[in-house]
């Protein structure tokens, strides 16, 4: 503990980048999952296959671990934690926000975030050079 | 309405339960969460209000080189305070802020030690206040605001702060029991449905920021633990506060002044030792119990770092040889780190930018928590006594009551925060008693939004009061830039980003008030409102 002043100071915006953006995608792929959501996409009466709802959810509980990875792999287990919940409300509000005016894009936002979180997650090592 | 019932199910049950904790206490809760919020950039809003500062920000100065020249200026101020402290300047704090608690003269008799409490804001790089520079609380009022309250005593303000985080406390728990869709419900936001789109906006900030809300209010009990609960200390120690902190060891046991007078030794030989016993974690704080006395006692805190745990060690010497007398807090009891990290969690100093902007907007959704689940109540009702207040025209005491409040409170309030940043620009710097007087505006201006809500709680005064919290936190950056030369011309080419950021959250949140008041009016614009009849229906759906 109190080595922690001789570590050096990393740049934590890459993680917090990559979490945000896992959580975005995670979420809106959690949120297709439920019917309001799906037939807001597709219209009422479009039923949801029980095998898409396991492959959604699946895909969404993945970058939402994705997520905390990134976080507790830049900041350890103590902070990470905390930066991670804190991303998950940021990017939760977030994706009502996405659900509620603009529903069509959604599909497109979370492909979008997913590749964001997965280019911030691989550039990181070299975007934290102090 | 929700009325109890025997009989009822647990989720009806606890219906009750959160409606009527929650409107219990829920103007109090707002301010408590909005001053909370601040509470998180206290550093950076006290910063900001001493613009005469600014140049010295980018000074680096030494925790030693700071600590000598403080001394020297309390020697030469206070040479026969009781207590002396010291905050030496840190990342987020450019300034060395200093207090020392001056002789009770025959006019304090009676008075507690709080009003002998001297401060002083100095410049680090000369030793010195700067000459000219206004005074102000700053932050610091905000933050004391949180749990103390204002115009009584402190510990009145705790206990009612306690007593209403606890209902706060009954509120999430019932609420999460009663919600029955939490999981399809997640993500749901319907706009323009009346009391539905009230109940999706409180369910979202609630839900999605519910870690949050749970740590922040039950860490906040844990803060003033030993106040709400001191009866572990009463039935162990007999009461004997003092044998408690000792045996905690986390400060020096207070000395009383010994008749004999004698020098204080130089401060640098002994930050040297401390800094060196710490593996070179800096000092953040240092206290002097009677200075200049025979028997006078130096502590010297480290700075936090990056440790959640608030209880940081503490180094003890004699003040007249600079001898080590004891080293606190290295190794600390497991229920103490608990504590500790429950109030660090808290309070989150540890928390870097980035980290404190994302509790800051938890923060944020707790303040909409509290107001969406007041106004939820006031739509609800008015719409459960539509048929009576249609047939006698009048509105129920205890629904304008909760209306009027509601406006008073939520907004009212931007407008306190506008009226105290307007001050700190506006009033003479030469002012006698100028910190009060800032807090004066911050009352004034809340008081007369409160009555006005009082005297005509209508849609138009929503219209007006946050239209004119708009205006003052808008026009803070405008201000700023008239009164300063850091303003954001400066600020977001040059830096330093805590100006820039303190100028682009007040503009933001005055864009958001603005935009809310726009809002109303374009609804008020189209009374006839297609979605009525079925706001209608859903009411009967949730109270039932």
């Amino acid at each position: 503990m109190s080595g922690a002043a001789s570590l050096p100071v990393v740049p934590v915006w890459p993680a917090c980048v990559a979490g945000a953006a896992f959580a975005v995608g995670g979420f809106i792929w959690l949120a297709h999952a439920i019917d309001r959501h799906h037939a807001d996409l597709f219209g009422r009466g479009a039923q949801l296959s029980g095998a898409r709802v396991a492959r959604l959810r699946c895909q969404g509980a993945l970058a939402l671990a994705l997520a905390l990875a990134a976080c507790v792999l830049a900041e350890g287990w103590a902070f990470g934690v905390i930066y991670w919940a804190g991303l998950l409300t940021v990017g939760a509000l977030t994706v009502v926000g996405a659900l509620t005016w603009t529903p069509h894009a959604t599909p497109r936002l979370a492909r979008a975030s997913i590749a964001v979180g997965v280019v911030a997650s691989i550039a990181s090592p070299w975007l934290m050079q102090p | 309405m929700t009325m109890l019932r025997k009989g009822q199910g647990l989720r009806q049950s606890m219906a009750w339960l959160h409606t009527w904790s929650g409107l219990l206490v829920c103007w109090v809760l707002f301010l408590v969460f909005c001053s909370g919020t601040a509470s998180y950039v206290k550093d950076e809003i006290s910063l900001w209000m001493r613009p005469e500062l600014h140049a010295s920000l980018n000074e680096k100065t030494s925790p030693a080189q700071a600590a000598s020249r403080a001394y020297a200026y309390l020697q030469r101020e206070a040479p026969h305070a009781e207590r002396w402290f010291l905050s030496l300047p840190d990342a987020r704090n450019p300034a060395i802020s200093l207090f020392w608690v001056r002789p009770a003269t025959s006019e304090d008799a009676g008075k507690p030690a709080l009003a002998r409490l001297v401060s002083r804001t100095l410049d680090p790089a000369s030793g010195a206040p700067i000459p000219g520079a206004r005074e102000t609380r700053g932050g610091e009022f905000l933050y004391r605001l949180h749990f103390d309250l204002h115009y009584m005593p402190a510990v009145w303000g705790r206990w009612i702060i306690g007593f209403c985080t606890m209902y706060m406390l009954v509120a999430i728990i019932s609420g999460v029991i009663t919600h029955r869709r939490i999981f399809a419900d997640f993500f749901t936001f319907r706009t323009r449905r009346g009391q539905r789109s009230w109940l999706d906006a409180h369910n979202a900030v609630a839900v999605l920021a519910l870690p949050f809300h749970l740590m922040i209010t039950y860490t906040g009990l844990v803060t003033l633990l030993f106040l709400y609960m001191p009866w572990g200390i009463q039935a162990v120690y007999h009461g004997d506060e003092k044998a408690f902190n000792a045996e905690l060891a986390t400060r020096a046991p207070r000395v009383k002044p010994s008749k004999e007078s004698a020098p204080l030794a130089p401060i640098e030989p002994m930050l040297t030792q401390a800094v060196t016993h710490w593996q070179g974690m800096p000092p953040q704080r240092i206290t002097v119990d009677q200075p200049n006395r025979a028997n006078a006692v130096v502590s010297i805190t480290r700075d936090a770092g990056r440790n959640i745990n608030t209880a940081a060690p503490t180094m003890v010497f004699a003040g007249a040889t600079g001898a080590l007398q004891a080293s606190l807090g290295d190794a600390q009891g497991p229920a103490n780190v608990t504590r500790g990290t429950m109030v660090g969690l808290h309070v989150a100093h540890f928390a870097p930018p980035l980290l404190r902007a994302l509790f800051f907007a938890s923060g944020l959704a707790g303040a909409l928590m509290v107001a969406t689940g007041a106004l939820l109540w006031a739509v609800k009702t008015r719409q459960s006594h539509a048929r009576i207040i249609a047939q006698t025209g009048r509105t129920p005491f205890g629904l304008r009551l909760v209306e009027a409040l509601n406006l008073g409170a939520i907004a009212g309030l931007p407008i306190a925060f506008g009226a105290y940043f307007w001050a700190n620009r506006l009033l003479p710097i030469d002012l006698a008693q100028r910190p009060d007087a800032e807090i004066q505006a911050f009352f004034g201006a809340w008081a007369l939004a409160a009555l006005l809500a009082q005297w005509r709680p209508t849609r138009a005064m929503w219209r007006v009061l946050l239209a004119a919290g708009a205006v003052l936190l808008v026009g803070v950056p405008v201000l700023n830039a008239l009164t300063t030369s850091t303003h954001l011309g400066v600020t977001l080419v040059r830096g330093p980003v805590v100006l820039a950021g303190f100028d682009l959250t007040v503009l933001a949140l005055g864009i958001a008030l603005g935009a809310a008041a726009w809002m109303l009016g374009k609804h008020a614009a189209a009374p006839v409102r297609a979605g009525a009849p079925r706001a209608m229906r859903s009411a009967g759906e949730v109270s039932q």
